[in-house]
């Protein structure tokens, strides 16, 4: 154990879980309103990446900019495959979403090797390695990655405000709780899964789009991260952005810990990852939140609907 | 608690499609064919013949060869049938129109020049080219299918250390010379094949020719702390567990010279090093050896310049003097990198020097990359063996092989194979100037300039 580490490590892993809370945040919502596991993610990341590199390429448009353009974009492209594809399937077995989105995947990433090869990408600017020193702390950090966390935090609040203040927010918190009551109290539930897939597919172009600044990328890009997101949505529970961003939290602390204090070996660094799927799943189906309400504390509160993943107030 | 458990079920249910779903696509790129020449082409063929699609139909059956090709027993036709599946396209599908384009050229010049002369008869070379996809499950069909369906004379091995592993058992299954110049690591060696050649040089000797091209600087007082100390970090892999136990073996023969104080493996495709860079920061390495494959080699090396690391030498093992490195990492952060290589354009050789400038004018492009130059000594490795021998008969095929000891553009300006059916020849050490160019610094006698040593801050 190497504890003149923690710091650096615990720093680290607080980076890392911003990284992994805003590449989860488009896959939980899709899966809390309309319980479809979105397994074009990594297509749609990967989609986004290669959008940032292009509009730099070609416009000249800077990379930290390229949000601006690419999340608008995807959000019109995730309504118009919800209402044309999706929808079709809306009730369907779960396999059959799995197998439609796993299509969908395949095709994107085909699509990607016609267009740009196979060929490994990144995006060089003076500002994608640039670090910073805190001198009394002995700490280096990455202004990228720091940037990445940031959106990571910001992206939460504004998805708490827009979900807990908004009309639109709160009609896709009941239509995740209820579709049938959400229906009966006049709520238009076939705009409101197209609007929240919407949402779920530009905040995946989010993480597409900074991830570009930071991670190499290819056609096959997003493989592990997508698998990740699976981690960190199970850890949070399902129950909220909120969630994620714990279940993120954990599961980078877990492991950067294991590697940079414990002294695991880096290459078994996805063990932590996927035992801490299994051990979740099987222990606390509902994720870390579920701890909170075994606690006396919490008990006295009132119970949370366990089936009913939203985006609010259920953190 | 009704509604919970099915939840729960639910939950579990669907995740564990989706793994199986996912793990289902791993190992492949899955990618469709973004073939440069319009298919998988015959180069070589007199009319263009075109093979069957990529990743089409695969079996066992012993059909008819196709016409002008060989008996089972492997003697040739009209022409000689050789076969290859290469990964055109998926994660490796760079490197693999790297090995399409040194196959084609090898196969174009043979028959420019008339063919093979087999048993005093020129015959045609007919290559067939097929996409495996990156993915080894497809790449054993593809070769499995060349032989029994193709009847292919003999075989051109694929790239990438993953597919020539798998790949390999084909050659044994069908007594079929293969050859190949895409497995490295030296497990792919070790499992007493008869049937397997390979033009590169295990990982292993290029661990061992960087740490003698150290032991040499340390001599010459150009790197000054012994014992040395490493940070060696590996991938994962074959490739990556023969670059340690080359740098571990040494070691462990110098120990007043050098001292390994962390040594550590990563999985390949990693998103973060941060932890494994802050361990490698606590060690206070003055050496940083890595073996890596191009996309961990670009994070990995971004993060230690984030991390504000100094090492006195930084090497990603044959990473880092390639195109590709400077292209996305930029001329300044990849200066002063060192890499060792398989081969280099700057061999001072004659030979060396006609395949550059025949490749510069037959592809009108820049001087050829090691891949290039790899792939075609394989290829021609295998059809001057088939003149040698005057026949297509694949045992006489692989025993001249086994004996085969020529002159040519490798290191060593020699081909030869250790009993094992790896070359053994030596690598070739290179380092990043900072005004973008790829300098031999090892060995001595062909180096092309002075080893910036250490690396300025």
């Amino acid at each position: 154990m190497d504890l003149g580490n923690i710091l650096p490590v615990t720093v680290g892993a607080i980076l890392l879980a911003g990284l992994y809370a805003t590449m989860s945040y488009g896959l939980g919502l899709i899966y809390g309103v309309m319980r479809i596991v979105n397994l074009s993610h990594a297509g749609i990341m990967m989609l986004a990446a290669y959008t940032t590199l292009m509009l730099y390429r070609s416009f000249g448009i800077e990379p930290y900019l390229a949000p601006v353009i690419v999340m608008p974009l995807f959000f019109v492209i995730g309504m118009g495959f919800q209402r044309l594809i999706v929808r079709r399937i809306t009730g369907a077995a779960p396999i059959v979403s799995l197998l439609l989105l796993f299509s969908v995947w395949l095709i994107i990433q085909n699509a990607a090797y016609l267009i740009w090869s196979g060929n490994t990408q990144s995006i060089l600017r003076p500002y994608t390695t640039r670090s910073f020193r805190i001198e009394a702390l002995d700490l280096t950090i990455g202004w990228m990655r720091l940037g990445v966390f940031l959106a990571g935090v910001v992206t939460l609040i504004i998805l708490q405000f827009f979900l807990t203040r908004t009309y639109l927010g709160k009609a896709i918190r009941a239509t995740t709780q209820d579709r049938d009551s959400a229906k009966l109290v006049g709520i238009d539930v076939d705009r409101i899964s197209m609007v929240a897939f919407g949402i779920g597919i530009a905040l995946s172009a989010l993480a597409g789009a900074l991830f570009s600044m930071i991670l190499p990328f290819n056609p096959d890009f997003g493989r592990v991260l997508m698998l990740k997101s699976f981690a960190v949505i199970v850890l949070g529970g399902l129950t909220s952005f909120v969630g994620i961003a714990v279940g993120a939290l954990v599961l980078a602390l877990a492991e950067e810990w294991a590697v940079g204090v414990f002294g695991m070996q880096t290459a078994l660094k996805d063990l932590v990852s996927f035992s801490a799927l299994v051990l979740v799943l099987i222990l606390l189906p509902n994720g870390l939140p579920s701890l909170l309400g075994r606690m006396p504390v919490w008990r006295t509160k009132p119970a949370r609907p366990t089936t009913a993943p939203t985006g609010g107030k259920a953190a | 608690m009704k509604t919970a458990g099915r939840f729960r079920r639910s939950i579990g249910l669907t995740l564990l499609s989706t793994v199986l779903l996912i793990l289902s696509a791993c190992g492949g790129g899955g990618g469709l064919a973004p073939q440069t020449d319009g298919g998988a082409v015959a180069p070589g063929a007199p009319e263009g013949q075109t093979a069957p699609p990529a990743g089409a139909a695969t079996g066992s059956s012993a059909a008819a060869p196709a016409q002008g090709g060989a008996a089972a027993g492997g003697e040739c036709g009209s022409e000689i049938l050789v076969g290859a599946s290469l990964p055109l396209t998926g994660k490796e599908a760079r490197v693999g129109g790297f090995y399409r384009d040194g196959y084609e050229t090898a196969v174009k010049q043979w028959n420019e020049k008339g063919g093979v002369d087999v048993g005093g008869q020129k015959k045609q070379i007919r290559l067939t080219l097929l996409d495996n996809q990156t993915n080894p499950t497809t790449s054993v069909s593809q070769f499995e299918r060349l032989v029994t369906q193709d009847g292919v004379n003999f075989l051109l091995g694929s790239y990438s250390t993953l597919l020539v592993s798998a790949d390999n058992i084909v050659a044994e299954r069908y007594k079929i010379p293969y050859v190949n110049g895409g497995g490295a690591a030296s497990a792919i060696y070790e499992k007493g094949n008869r049937y397997l050649f390979g033009t590169l040089s295990a990982v292993e000797n290029m661990a061992k020719t960087q740490m003698q091209w150290l032991k040499e600087l340390q001599d010459e007082g150009k790197l000054t702390t012994k014992p040395a100390k490493i940070a060696l970090i590996w991938e994962n892999t074959d490739h990556g567990k023969d670059y340690q136990k080359g740098v571990q073996d040494f070691v462990k023969a110098n120990p007043d010279r050098f001292e390994v104080v962390i040594d550590e493996s990563f999985e390949l495709g990693a998103q973060d090093f941060t932890s494994l860079l802050t361990k490698v920061k606590s060690a206070n390495a003055d050496l940083f050896m890595a073996d890596a494959h191009l996309e961990d080699f670009i994070l990995m090396e971004r993060q230690r310049r984030e991390q504000g690391l100094y090492h006195q030498m930084v090497t990603y093992g044959a990473r880092g003097s390639e195109k590709d490195a400077r292209e996305q990492l930029g001329n300044e952060a990849v200066a002063g990198i060192v890499a060792g290589t398989w081969w280099n354009a700057n061999l001072p050789y004659p030979e060396v020097e006609q395949f550059v400038e025949m490749w510069k004018s037959t592809h009108n492009s820049d001087v050829p990359q090691w891949y290039h130059a790899i792939s075609y000594e394989a290829a021609n490795t295998l059809f001057n063996s088939i003149q040698k021998a005057g026949t297509c008969d694949r045992e006489k095929v692989r025993d001249t092989l086994a004996q085969y000891n020529e002159t040519s553009i490798l290191p060593g300006n020699k081909t030869y194979f250790k009993e094992n059916g790896q070359i053994d020849n030596p690598f070739v050490i290179v380092q990043n100037t900072p005004e973008g160019e790829s300098i031999v610094v090892y060995p001595k006698d062909i180096a092309t300039g002075e080893a910036i040593m250490p690396m300025p801050k």
